[in-house]
């Protein structure tokens, strides 16, 4: 994608050396298999802003990474010496350092309610994250939160989009857990065999539609590749970041 | 507060005149809404709720004429529920809009009023407000820690605090997290401190002071923050969010009214 500089390029570790940012250019730090930089990564890619992209290595952080965010959280904004991290926060910054494409609407009451959204649709995460984080092999509870979730995101659709005509902040907030969710269909011991299902036809159409999103395209991964990177990170606990390069 | 109407208000009863500006305090369930006029702003509020503490607090400081309702959360209104499904205080509400969640709230009123704008104008200025907020969210988990403990052993929510009070002293690098007035920041962790004390009324909890003396930076902040006008006007003594803890807590049955 045009305005991306490094996208894919190799996860750095400590120890590896971090090119100097020339003044006026802006970098992401990112790590290529996280929802919440995937936020932001959705976010530049609709604005097409000009930026090189940082892979980092979060199981053993580079020294210059963790000088610049203590949390040592991706992603992470860096330019002419300014820092920004937490994607929502990133998201509503990049905005408003470049209002022209601005995603965020500008009226406040516009705003307020994409902002609402996303504290809403906050328990499509929540059930994303019990089957991931399970440890029993039960998933009789991840089930019951994921039916109950998709039903909250399927009467909050309203529109073609959670941004209404078009994708919108409430659109990116979510999309990377909708990306990532059909992996569970790929475990045979959750015995979930299609996502979102039959039950949720709004949510189905929506996902359809999102996949068709040129932004949402140009930095896609295949569902077989998170599951991959999955059974590296948390079974094997020994993630892959470079999986797919 | 001259910008509040109702904020601490004596219950109206039907046929009696209200006698100042306060008219309306903790309704109850199937009491009538009164209407919004037109141009009015409304902010439905818990008595004793640390989040809607926090839009007090903007409203305070910002000294916007806004009308107070102050909602039963464990029986919620029809009308209440009717305008937020989630049932969460703080709500704004004006000219048939409605919007929730604290910190949504706060940035909304700032969009709506920017002449008496808490946050700051510049972006990256805005984005260190709300990333210390996400950095100093720490300090609101300790004290549910303290309040919602079922089993009696302190050590783990004592060990967290002590995390939460070292994290926010260190980020404490001016006067307040707003640097030198209160800002988006300081209001957002106040209502926290301003109740951290019942911690210490308790002697089962094991706490003698709070924030104590290896947090001098903490203790000075907390002085200064009573001092200031937005703070004082709405503040509440300890013990009577104590008495609210322990009748919605242990109690199982808030006292809305306390304090009245």
């Amino acid at each position: 994608m045009a305005n991306f500089a490094g996208l894919n390029s190799i996860t750095l570790n400590p120890g590896d050396e971090l090119p100097p940012l020339a003044s006026g250019r802006m970098r992401l730090y990112n790590m290529r298999f996280c929802p919440f930089a995937h936020r932001s990564v959705l976010y530049i890619s609709k604005k097409k802003l000009p930026v090189e992209v940082i892979n980092v290595n979060l199981k053993e952080k580079p020294d210059w990474f963790v000088q610049r965010n203590p949390l040592g959280k991706v992603p992470m904004i860096e330019h002419d010496g300014k820092v920004v991290f937490e994607s929502l926060i990133v998201n509503e910054y990049l905005d408003e350092l470049y209002p022209e494409t601005a995603i965020l609407p500008t009226d406040p009451y516009e705003r307020a309610q994409q902002k609402i959204l996303v504290e809403r649709l906050s328990s499509v995460q929540a059930a994303f994250f019990a089957f991931i984080l399970n440890k029993d092999d039960d998933y009789t509870q991840a089930i019951e939160s994921m039916e109950k979730a998709l039903a909250n995101a399927e009467s909050l659709l309203f529109d073609d989009f959670y941004g209404g005509k078009t994708t919108g902040y409430a659109d990116f907030a979510v999309w990377p857990i909708f990306e990532r969710f059909p992996t569970i269909t790929l475990n045979p011991k959750i015995g979930v065999k299609e996502f979102p299902g039959a039950k949720h036809p709004k949510l189905s159409a929506y996902i359809e539609r999102m996949k068709q999103q040129p932004e949402v395209k140009a930095v896609m991964k295949p569902v077989e590749l998170y599951e991959k990177f999955r059974q590296g990170y948390l079974v094997e606990k020994n993630p892959d970041y470079n999986l797919g390069i | 507060m001259a910008n509040f109407e109702g904020l601490n208000s004596i219950t109206l009863n039907p046929g009696m005149a209200s006698q100042n500006l306060f008219a309306l305090s903790s309704v109850l369930v199937g009491d009538e809404l009164p209407p919004l006029t037109s141009g009015r702003m409304r902010l439905y509020n818990m008595i004793f709720c640390p989040f809607a503490h926090r839009s007090i607090l903007y409203i305070s400081k910002k000294k916007l004429p806004v009308e107070v309702i102050d909602v039963n959360l464990m029986e919620k209104p029809d009308w209440f529920v009717q305008r937020n499904p989630l049932g969460k205080v703080p709500m704004i509400e004006h000219d048939g809009k409605v919007v929730y969640e604290s910190l949504i709230v706060n940035e909304y009123l700032d969009e709506l009023f920017p002449e008496t704008a808490i946050l700051p104008t510049d972006p990256y200025e805005r984005a260190q407000q709300k990333i210390l907020v996400e950095r100093l969210s720490s300090v609101t988990g300790v004290f549910f820690a303290f309040m919602m403990n079922k089993d009696g052993d302190y050590t783990q929510a004592i060990e967290s605090m002590e995390k939460a009070l070292e994290n926010a002293e260190c980020l404490l690098v001016d006067e307040f997290y707003g640097d030198k007035t209160t800002g988006y920041a300081d209001i957002d962790v106040w209502p926290i401190f301003e109740r951290f004390p019942i911690i210490t009324l308790n002697p089962k909890f094991g706490v003698k002071k709070i924030p104590g003396i290896k947090y001098p930076k903490v203790s000075t902040y907390i002085k200064r923050m009573k001092k200031q006008p937005e703070i004082q006007a709405v503040m509440k003594p300890v013990e009577l969010h104590e008495n609210f803890f322990k009748s919605a807590w242990i109690e199982k049955n808030p006292d809305y009214n306390l304090g009245i």
